[in-house]
């Protein structure tokens, strides 16, 4: 048994323990910051009794940008640009939840054609961040074949995404007002012809992995946590609804578009790696369902609201929330009447779905540690800022 | 008493009930807005707690003169936001933990403790979270040096000691 811990790339030196204190039983790992599944550079730090996690303590900000305190000293439109780099994997609903919050102090009212328009790039990205999910932790359990499937798929969104505002990852679409440029011409039909493939190959996904014994196995029962606790703890997203909470803002406080679309809000009750994971594949099938309904409906206009070159909100404080792929993404924006904001606080889902990790490790084994932590879905870059 | 998803609480309910714990109540864009002194805002937060069950947000902003905390919860059965506001002092201010309440709030208890230094009493692991052990001062305060050329922060040399402590505990 490892009986002193140190950290090797500190140079500190082993720290000595009194004879009475050195416990036989449990191990005290240090995991990441370089691990490959933790998706980033996360840390945990566990005790170990044998391979049975104990306790579970997660080390975060390796990642920390201070884009809070970047905003303040940023006009309100410079802002924009670091939203897309905290959910690096759902930019455009990052973008979209700081854009709202401003608008809200602003007041402006955003053009219908924005609107559905905002409301069918979201679903897209949602699409874009689950599959991705689906490749990663597919991976994280050892299904390497799954890893390049889903990769082939969300490739064909970011051409879509390409296509329309001249950006694969980092968007800057969403703007004050509406977005940053209308549909080009003959993107609908593109986007039917990648909906009606994605259709197909969701069910191919699905053979591959809702039956395999093996995925089946390393997944129904880990992981649980309670509808009760997911409530406690504040998760959101596919983790809360996987817990059979029925709690998603796109139909609880629906913004854009979305009071006028026809879906469903996709929960699983068992709580556990498996249920997290039938909910993402059903919201799959829903944004499929969506965002045909969007360009279907999709009135004819104007996209971008008239607005001054210098955005100068009143002074005020608004909130504003949208579902972004991991859960809710809150935007708090504070004015003091100039053209920089007084301060801007961004509520990551991802932070608080990893609060809770412990809750869903302690007493599983630590092999399973990586299948929760891939069922969650964390991105770094939001959960450090 | 717990409201059914059938009975909607109104925001005249919600004042009386709260009367003498807030200092100011008032309704905004369909969010109940409430105002509280450091010292009543544990007890109200508390009797809020029964019908605000999901911890959204907790966080500050440095306003200046003061440094003031917002608690955002939200109510699953009534479907209704509430921001509890509580002015603090900016530097040293101290508020009684809620993390004991919503187990959510704990990790934006302690972000609040390391950008702004808000400190909660009775926190169960009041650590720095963002930045790392051994950093000096609180960076979202406004006078805060970010161009700070001082490089005299350094690593602790027997770092992670504490989360090292808070594991044998375990």
């Amino acid at each position: 048994m490892l009986r002193d811990f140190r950290i090797p790339e500190f140079d500190a030196p082993p720290v000595e323990l009194p004879a009475s204190e050195v416990d036989h039983d449990t191990t005290i790992v240090s995991m990441g910051p370089q691990h490959p599944s933790t998706h980033g550079v996360l840390r945990l730090m566990l005790k170990l009794d044998g391979e049975t996690v104990v306790k579970l303590v997660p080390v975060i900000g390796y990642l920390h940008r201070g884009t809070e305190k970047l905003a303040e000293s940023r006009t309100y439109t410079m802002v924009i640009p670091y939203t897309d780099r905290l959910d690096y994997l759902g930019s455009m609903c990052m973008n979209l939840g700081y854009v709202r919050a401003v608008e809200k102090l602003l007041g402006v009212e955003v053009p219908e054609r924005a609107r559905y328009l905002r409301t069918a790039i979201a679903e897209l990205q949602r699409l874009a961040s689950h599959l991705l999910w689906l490749a990663s932790f597919s991976l994280d359990l050892g299904a390497a074949t799954m890893f390049i499937y889903p990769f082939r798929e969300r490739e064909d969104v970011l051409d879509l995404f390409e296509a329309i505002c001249g950006a694969r990852l980092t968007y800057n679409y969403i703007r004050f007002g509406g977005v940053l440029a209308d549909m080009p011409e003959g993107w609908p039909q593109r986007v039917e012809k990648y909906l009606k493939l994605q259709e197909q190959r969701l069910v191919e996904y699905e053979n591959v992995l809702t039956g395999n014994p093996v995925f089946v196995a390393r997944n129904k029962g880990v992981g649980r946590i309670s509808g009760e606790d997911a409530v406690n703890y504040g998760l959101s997203g596919p983790s809360l609804r996987g817990s059979g909470v029925d709690f998603d803002l796109r139909k609880h406080d629906p913004c854009d578009a979305y009071g006028d679309i026809d879906f469903k809000v996709c929960t699983a009750s068992e709580g556990d790696c498996f249920a997290r994971y039938r909910v993402r594949m059903d919201e799959m099938r829903e944004s499929i369902g969506i965002v045909r309904q969007c360009l279907a409906k999709m009135p004819e206009g104007d996209v971008l609201a008239k607005l001054p070159r210098a955005i100068k909100p009143p002074a005020g404080e608004a909130y504003a929330r949208v579902e972004a792929p991991r859960g809710i993404f809150g935007a708090f924006v504070v004015s003091d009447g100039t053209n920089q904001p007084l301060r801007v606080r961004f509520r990551s889902p991802s932070f608080v779905n990893l609060s809770a990790l412990n809750q869903m490790c302690a007493g599983g084994k630590l092999a399973d540690v990586v299948a929760v932590l891939g069922s969650i879905d964390i991105v770094l870059g939001e959960i450090d800022r | 008493m717990i409201y059914p998803t059938e009975m909607q609480m109104t925001f005249d309910d919600f004042t009386t009930r709260f009367e003498k714990l807030a200092t100011s109540a008032e309704e905004r864009d369909g969010v109940w807005h409430v105002t509280a002194t450091p010292e009543k805002a544990r007890p109200l937060l508390e009797s809020a707690r029964s019908i605000f069950d999901y911890p959204e947000d907790l966080t500050c902003a440095d306003e200046g003169e003061t440094l003031r905390v917002l608690y955002r919860l939200y109510s699953l059965t009534q479907r209704r936001v509430l921001h509890v506001h509580v002015t603090i002092p900016r530097i040293g201010g101290r508020l009684p933990t809620v993390s004991d309440l919503w187990r959510g709030l704990e990790w934006h208890e302690r972000e609040a403790f390391d950008l702004f230094g808000v400190v909660f009493d009775g926190h169960p692991d009041l650590r720095r979270i963002l930045t790392w052990e051994g950093f000096q001062g609180h960076p979202l305060l406004k006078d805060y040096k970010v161009d700070n050329e001082d490089s005299s922060w350094r690593i602790p040399e027997q770092c992670d000691m504490e989360i090292v402590d808070l594991l044998k505990q375990a």
